[in-house]
């Protein structure tokens, strides 16, 4: 795995020196000429499209060797921006194949297209990245973004399970023209309630409703979604995002010792039967007396802590293998 | 790594094959009392237990644990099979006994992997099928007014509200707190709110648990309920991560054990091997299977002794092993 951190500087306005566009275009140097030989994605669509009214859209679609390099992974970002709605955002998406004449959101097999809110300032990023997968943290504001694509570990061979890839932004598809200060998107729709919805000011649903923006690794959310065996697009539970239990340090209550934390996996399932697995480089830590960017050396491999957007509960930290 | 089985008639033959194989893999003996690293096992045996039990020091003077754990059983369930594991880095030992065909005991001691050697004092633990105050008695009797120690009716609760689950997420009990090593037990029936295992942390104030601040994580717990998966068939090993519960409400993650791992036995028996290359790894249900009553059944314990009753469902373990 490969890890690159730096910051982009975005040129406040909507044109190609937009933050949200210098980043999706750091990124794709990283993903094609970083990550070592046989790794390097392939890209299959560099394209710019103008957009009557909102300005010049850019999008990669790449082709990722895997780890054997012998693989076929496709995925893709998208940057899209309304200067006048003051967003710029990019869309998020995994594809089981690639076709030319089809659009970002039309390709083959594809995710669910689910987003994440940048800004067109400077954006301070960290990239992890290999054959099989990439990460994206982009710090801009008092906001700590995350994007997963592609391959994650599942529990399964290659013959029981041969393509298991995951997509997980912020954003919902329904949601996708949000700006990076809402904490909520709104539809006039109830359908997602029970998936990620929050109640707002009470107990009572809102109308329009009003759906918490979550970072996609906590799951049980419409911006989070794995492919099945069976090549469906699911919306798992993660543990232990999922559960109740509040984790903390080891300290005692009758010392002084400041205490040990641990990483611990991250674990992809249905909420009937069915595990799938874990991401790659990613591990849940405690935010218990603990701050966002706090590295943690384990067996010399360091680990960053982040946080779910601007969140700082216990159970919003994550922590990113920088490897 | 050592792997013993055979077949034997009394517990004081089985206590003996317990010392005998572990003072030949490394392990100090004096008096009744083992002890290697950090762990100190006094071994004793009358006409209806192996018992165990824990303290500090090789002479067992210092903080011994004021319970024991055993392996119980009656005139009619000789003779016996066993099969002993005796792991390292860490140690770990696990004697596993089948008797009646169907029915499975264990005694189990070792120390656990912590998620730092400085994060507490600890990490030792021992844990047996039975709980008896002495080793004289016939085995802490779950159920007053029952003559025969055996467990009954494991109906698998929800810990914080005391709901019979279906899908857990979170810390369970059991009706009686017998057969699952971390699993308390609920504490409608008075004074068996015990786990079968009893772990030394000194946290807080503590020096022994015997009760219900150790358990497993939600992800451990999440992911031992949701397997084996509808998609492959294939279940997962699920680490026994241990966490600790604290006056606060939160809990602290403190490790896990090496050498064994959670399974459901869906569609495994008694011994099947599963080979997770190059590991291998012996897999027992926790004391009877029972695919009727995956969680357990949930009859009341009050009701006369029935195999539906005295079984674990489908929760078993694994045991490294190394023919």
């Amino acid at each position: 795995m490969a890890y690159i951190t730096g910051t982009v500087t975005g040129s406040g306005i909507n044109d190609a020196a937009s933050g949200h566009k210098m980043l999706l275009a750091a990124f794709n140097t990283f993903v094609t000429t970083g990550l070592g030989s046989g790794q390097n994605w392939t890209i299959k669509r560099n394209a710019v499209a103008t957009v009557v009214s909102t300005g010049t859209n850019i999008e990669y679609i790449w082709q990722a060797p895997g780890l054997s390099g012998a693989e076929q992974i496709f995925m893709g970002l998208k940057a899209y921006q309304d200067p006048t709605a003051d967003y710029y955002n990019l869309e998020i998406g995994v594809f089981t194949g690639y076709v030319s004449g089809n659009s970002f959101e039309n390709q083959a097999g594809s995710s669910p297209i689910v987003g994440a809110t940048l800004w067109n300032q400077s954006i301070q990023y960290w990239f992890v990245a290999d054959g099989q997968r990439g990460i994206i943290v982009a710090k801009f504001s008092d906001i700590y973004e995350m994007i997963y694509i592609g391959k994650y570990l599942p529990y399964a061979t290659p013959s029981q399970y041969p393509y298991p890839v995951y997509a997980f932004g912020s954003l919902a598809n329904i949601g996708l023209l949000t700006r990076y200060s809402a904490d909520l998107w709104w539809s006039s729709s109830n359908t997602y309630l029970g998936i990620s919805a929050s109640t707002y000011n009470g107990s009572n649903y809102p109308t329009p409703y009003g759906y918490m923006i979550l970072s996609g690794f906590k799951g049980t959310s419409i911006s989070s979604f794995l492919r099945d065996p069976a090549g469906l697009w699911l919306m798992p539970d993660i543990y232990p995002y999922a559960g109740i239990t509040q984790i903390r340090n080891t300290a005692s209550l009758s010392s002084s010792s400041v205490g040990y934390y641990s990483l611990h996996s991250i674990v992809i399932s249905d909420k009937s039967p069915n595990v799938y697995g874990e991401f790659s480089g990613l591990y849940y830590i405690t935010g218990f007396n603990n701050a966002v960017e706090n590295t943690i050396v384990i067996s010399g491999i360091t680990y960053i802590c982040f946080r779910d957007r601007r969140l700082t509960g216990f159970n919003d930290f994550i922590a990113l293998r920088l490897s | 790594m050592a792997f013993y089985s055979g077949s034997l008639s009394s517990c004081a033959s089985l206590a003996t094959l317990l010392t005998t194989q572990c003072v030949a893999n490394g392990w100090a003996l004096s008096g009744n009392w083992l002890s290697k690293g950090s762990s100190y096992i006094e071994v004793t045996s009358d006409t209806y237990n192996v018992a165990l039990k824990g303290a500090l020091d090789s002479t067992g003077s210092t903080s011994p644990t004021s319970q024991n754990r055993t392996i119980c059983l009656l005139a009619g369930d000789w003779p016996v099979s066993y099969y002993l594991f005796i792991n390292s880095s860490p140690d770990t030992v696990v004697l596993v006994v089948q008797y009646g065909t169907l029915f499975i005991q264990h005694l189990m001691f070792g120390d656990i992997v912590k998620i730092h050697p400085l994060a507490f004092t600890g990490g030792n633990f021992l844990s047996g099928s039975s709980s008896s105050s002495t080793a004289g008695s016939e085995g802490q009797n779950p159920i007053p007014g029952q003559t025969i120690p055996r467990i009954y009716g494991n109906v698998l609760r929800s810990i914080d509200d005391n709901t019979i689950l279906t899908t857990n997420n979170d810390p369970f009990d059991i009706d009686v707190p017998q057969s699952i090593p971390f699993v308390p037990g609920f504490p409608f029936i008075g004074n068996y709110n015990t786990s079968c295992a009893i772990f030394h942390a000194e946290i807080d104030g503590d020096l022994w648990s015997y009760t219900t601040n150790i358990t497993y994580t939600a992800v451990t717990n999440s992911t031992y309920f949701r397997c084996p998966n509808l998609t492959n068939a294939q279940t997962t090993l699920v680490p026994l991560n241990l966490q600790r519960s604290s006056s606060s409400g939160l809990y602290m993650y403190l490790g896990y054990v090496e050498h064994v791992r959670l399974v459901r036995v869906d569609n495994y028996n008694i011994g099947d091997i599963l080979t997770l290359s190059p590991d291998q790894w012996m897999i027992f249900p926790w004391r009877c299977k029972n695919i009727a009553f995956r969680n357990g059944d949930s009859t009341s314990y009050w009701s006369t002794i029935t195999l539906t009753q005295t079984n674990t469902g489908t929760l078993g373990f694994a045991v490294r092993y190394t023919p």
